[in-house]
């Protein structure tokens, strides 16, 4: 059940580094600042905290589209260092503005339904999880929709395989840039609505998290929608298996060790297409 | 249809196009000769948009559209057969079409445009589920020119068509260009070709361009048969 966390994790970032190959840093900053963007609205409005999804992703999209048009834009024709650097300092930035703003204290959702587990059968289902699972695959789904059958999803794959060529075909890559990474920004921003109640929020918690979306989404098969989901629910199980037997931190180390294993069998990741 | 007056453009600091004037007419089919880097591939970029226009003007259908974004131009009829096909490799035969119609598939219109591409290029429907970039020269070509036809152009840029092909292949693609103006009187075709013979013979009026600038222009037999030109320039 687990596995829909890093899923949903991951779909966004699938979009701005799988499918338009811009080596998103700040992803884990965008999914903290969708935590706090939760935990404040819960804190103001005792709502529960599905409904603040709608806020965060709003914030994050406009954010989003602001550093791709305004700052990563200016860089983008000259390859993939200067991003790495814009989104390293985007993050830096984030995570001590946030700081700043809110302090370095450890903040918790107060939410009442944490604790709630049903039962299917033998295998009981702690709810919040239940939730997160059934939001990521409604997620996933939806991307894929988006980018498979809808004249705008091909259009962003066009601008991610040939700029050039995506104009030639009367695409306006400047706006189909920016939409598409404001769309990854603000699908972090749910994940981290989502995740809010369950985790700790700090100024650095994305740092936790970037490191296994980049590995899910490579492990997956770059820009496979798909593919990101189930890396993920790969990834939780062998995590989570591993805390039984072995300690979490080893649980990282057999991560990694998979990681290299299913690369050097598949490099283009499990559900990765290939040109011969 | 498409004017050029005294149009300059440069790579930094070089300058590519030298006060570059022409004139092509609605319906017309033309041909832009010369060697290797004499900047007839950006003189193609520069009219679409790929590449601005340092100084002079280029009009189409009346209109100034010196300052205009390519993906505009291109949505005004402006269309361009790049250097290289540059299909989208990731992406399906069928999708790279329905990028180009600007639509999903599904609606009727959609069905009817993609049904007209794959009876010039019936080779295209018999992969349409393969991805571009496992396709040969030839049908990448073929996927090229079909993603230009999907758009309904009015202005027509073909680059280098031939370009890496072998003898026969070359054939089959100028029979598919007859193909798409038989029955599209209207459409104005620019081809920028090295195979002088077959360029001449494909269209009725040429330019010649060296160094950035128009050399020499003429109808096909006056340029077919100056050899004092042929020699010059053109290498054959």
């Amino acid at each position: 059940m687990l596995g829909g966390v890093y899923g949903v994790m991951s779909v966004g970032l699938t979009l701005i580094f799988g499918v338009l190959r811009i080596p998103n840093f700040a992803h884990g900053e965008f999914l903290m600042l969708g935590m706090y963007v939760t935990y404040w609205f819960v804190v103001f409005t005792h709502l529960n905290p599905v409904f603040s999804i709608a806020v965060s992703a709003a914030v994050l999209f406009v954010l989003g589209y602001f550093f791709q048009s305004q700052l990563l834009s200016r860089v983008s024709r000259q390859g993939e260092v200067p991003q790495i650097f814009l989104t390293v300092a985007l993050s830096i930035f984030l995570s001590n503005a946030a700081e700043i703003l809110w302090g370095s204290n450890y903040r918790i959702v107060p939410v009442s339904y944490t604790s709630t587990t049903f039962h299917i059968g033998l295998v009981s289902v702690y709810a919040p999880n239940a939730i997160i699972f059934a939001f990521s695959l409604f997620l996933a789904g939806l991307l894929w929709f988006l980018l498979n059958k809808t004249h705008t999803g091909l259009a962003i794959q066009a601008t991610a395989q040939d700029p050039e060529a995506a104009q030639l075909m009367g695409t306006d890559i400047k706006k189909v840039t920016a939409v598409s990474f404001a769309l990854g920004a603000a699908l972090a921003a749910v994940a981290g609505s989502l995740l809010a109640p369950l985790y700790p929020i700090f100024p650095t918690v994305g740092s936790y998290f970037i490191l296994l979306m980049f590995t899910i989404v490579v492990l997956g098969g770059l820009g496979d929608v798909k593919g990101a989901f189930v890396g993920g629910t790969l990834i939780s199980v062998v995590l989570s298996v591993s805390s039984i037997f072995v300690t979490e931190d080893l649980g990282f180390a057999l991560v990694f060790i998979m990681f290299i294993l299913i690369l050097v069998l598949a490099p283009q990741g499990l559900f990765g297409k290939t040109v011969k | 249809m498409l004017e050029l007056e005294s149009v300059d453009a440069y790579y930094g600091t070089l300058k590519v196009l030298d006060s570059i004037t022409m004139k092509v007419d609605k319906g017309e089919s033309v041909t832009i000769l010369g060697p290797n880097g004499m900047g007839k591939t950006t003189l193609l970029r520069t009219i679409v948009g790929l590449m601005p226009a340092r100084s002079g003007r280029i009009k189409y259908k009346g209109k100034d559209i010196t300052q205009w974004p390519a993906h505009r131009r291109v949505r005004e009829g402006i269309s361009l057969v790049p250097e290289g096909r540059r299909v989208f490799p990731y992406l399906s035969v069928e999708k790279n079409l329905l990028v180009a119609a600007g639509t999903t598939s599904g609606g009727r219109r959609e069905e009817d445009s993609l049904e007209t591409v794959y009876s010039i290029f019936p080779d295209l429907k018999a992969k349409r589920k393969d991805l571009a970039g496992n396709l040969s020269g030839g049908q990448q070509q073929m996927l090229a020119l079909g993603r230009s036809l999907i758009q309904s152009p009015s202005l027509l840029m073909l680059d280098e068509p031939s370009l890496g092909l072998a003898p026969i292949v070359v054939k089959s693609v100028y029979q598919a260009i007859r193909k798409i103006r038989e029955g599209r009187e209207e459409l104005t075709l620019v081809v920028v070709e090295q195979n002088v013979r077959v360029a001449l013979e494909n269209a009725s009026r040429g330019y010649v361009m060296q160094h950035g600038r128009v050399v020499a222009a003429g109808t096909s037999e006056e340029l077919m048969n100056d050899s004092k030109l042929k020699e010059r320039y053109l290498g054959v």
